[in-house]
């Protein structure tokens, strides 16, 4: 006698979040330590707002960032906002179907980081007088010197070094979400996954 | 140490609202050095350390801007000051920060907060997943050495890894993560978990020291206030 047919079971959200904080924290802090002029720590919002919605996104961005406030560096905390933005745009960007091609999917990975940079810039000007401490700091650093006022010189480095690095990582987010085995992937909201441009 | 998270909430709140009235160092270093005295007295050096570490390179990066813009601008102003006022600001924030979420990581702290059921879970995994895909990371690294495709565990080649490691430790958390739902559906964890969640002894009187937390922050305020305004 055969079993019958049932539909997996969905994974649950409160147990995808975590990773996702995870995936944010390990990858943020090597690119944090070595100085780059990126960021590459919001691969796990990006992730889980694809696979469980935009309400787990944001949990995931935000959280993931208070946690890196009290064990990576206090400066995190202040730009959850800039995490919100990601979900809600990543959120909105698939909902449409905009990430089911590569060209749109770099276009839309740019614009995301046009969003980021304009998010934190009044948080590193208002808050850090200019210089959070990454690399980027490091480009606003030279225009400061250079004459350049703070604001405009934290726009300039935030609109040169954050769409390069949100494209990358939609483009590693997509790449790793492909990568997926389907069994784990067909534990996923299907309807999401589709629309999402994950599953054909 | 202070374990009211309203107090903290309280506390945290009069010190931002000094932080962005006041345009004094003397007022600003002062609440730094408070801060930090807290931090010694409760042991929290590696807190302090990495609040150290944080702001270090901050501070060059300023006092080189600053150092360099001296040159360029022609604008009569006091640089060092300006340097001083951000770089105490930047501290205290870190160190508001830092003793803001100073021990929440247990069980008990996570209900104190007032977490229940899906919250709750999410908050210690969140703080227990971490540490094993750290492991797992480093188990991939190890098997990528052994089979010759790592040259040296220097940073720089750990972090040419980086995409290797990704895609199994993506692979490998979602399977951990679908098969502790499934045990959780089967064994009802959620409901057991609020069911047989032992209720925390909320303290409602004050302890000495967390009237010391919220009536310095608040001398400091009406002294900023005072200076600044009147």
């Amino acid at each position: 006698m055969s079993m019958p047919d049932t539909p997996p079971r969905p994974i649950n959200s409160a147990l995808l979040i975590p990773i996702g904080i995870a995936l944010n924290l390990a990858i943020g802090t090597v690119v944090h330590i070595l100085k780059l002029p990126i960021f590459l720590d919001a691969i796990g919002t990006i992730i889980v707002t694809l696979l469980a919605g935009v309400r787990a996104g944001i949990i995931t961005g935000v959280l993931s960032f208070v946690l890196a406030g009290a064990l990576v560096n206090p400066s995190y905390p202040w730009f959850s906002g800039t995490q919100v933005v990601i979900a809600l745009f990543t959120h909105t960007v698939a909902k449409r179907g905009g990430y089911r091609r590569l060209f749109p999917r770099i276009a839309f990975g740019l614009l995301l980081g046009v969003a980021t940079g304009l998010a934190s810039a009044p948080v590193i000007v208002y808050l850090f007088g200019g210089i959070s401490g990454s690399g980027a700091s490091l480009i606003a650093a030279y225009l400061i010197a250079t004459g350049k006022k703070v604001l405009e010189a934290v726009l300039l480095s935030g609109l040169a070094a954050e769409p390069l690095d949100k494209m990358l990582q939609t483009l590693l987010a997509y790449a790793l979400l492909r990568g997926i085995p389907a069994d784990i992937l067909a534990r996923f909201d299907r309807t999401l996954l589709e629309r999402n441009g994950l599953l054909k | 140490m202070i374990s009211s998270p309203q107090v903290r909430l309280i506390s945290g709140l009069l010190i931002v609202s000094g932080l962005l009235l006041t345009r004094q160092v003397l007022m600003l270093s002062a609440a730094c050095v408070g801060l930090i005295a807290y931090l010694l007295i409760a042991g929290h050096f590696a807190t302090l350390r990495r609040n150290l570490l944080a702001i270090a390179p901050i501070a060059v990066i300023l006092f080189a801007v600053h150092y360099l813009s001296s040159y360029t601008s022609t604008i009569q102003s006091n640089p060092p000051t300006q340097t001083l006022l951000r770089l105490f600001g930047i501290m205290l924030t870190f160190s508001y920060m830092a003793t803001m979420f100073l021990g929440y990581d247990s069980l008990d702290r996570f209900v104190q907060l007032g977490l229940r059921g899906e919250h709750l879970v999410i908050a210690i995994s969140a703080t227990s997943t971490l540490p094993l895909m750290q492991t797992t990371a480093v188990q991939i690294i190890d098997a990528r050495f052994a089979a010759g495709l790592v040259r040296s565990r220097s940073i720089f080649s750990t972090a040419t890894q980086l995409p290797y490691i990704l895609r199994p430790l993506l692979t490998q958390a979602l399977r951990l993560a679908i098969a502790r739902s499934d045990t959780w559906h089967q064994r009802g964890m959620m409901q057991r978990l609020e069911s047989n969640l032992s209720p925390v002894r909320m303290e409602h009187r004050l302890h000495p020291v967390e009237l010391v937390a919220i009536l310095l922050p608040l001398a400091w305020v009406t002294l900023i206030v005072g200076r600044e305004f009147l």
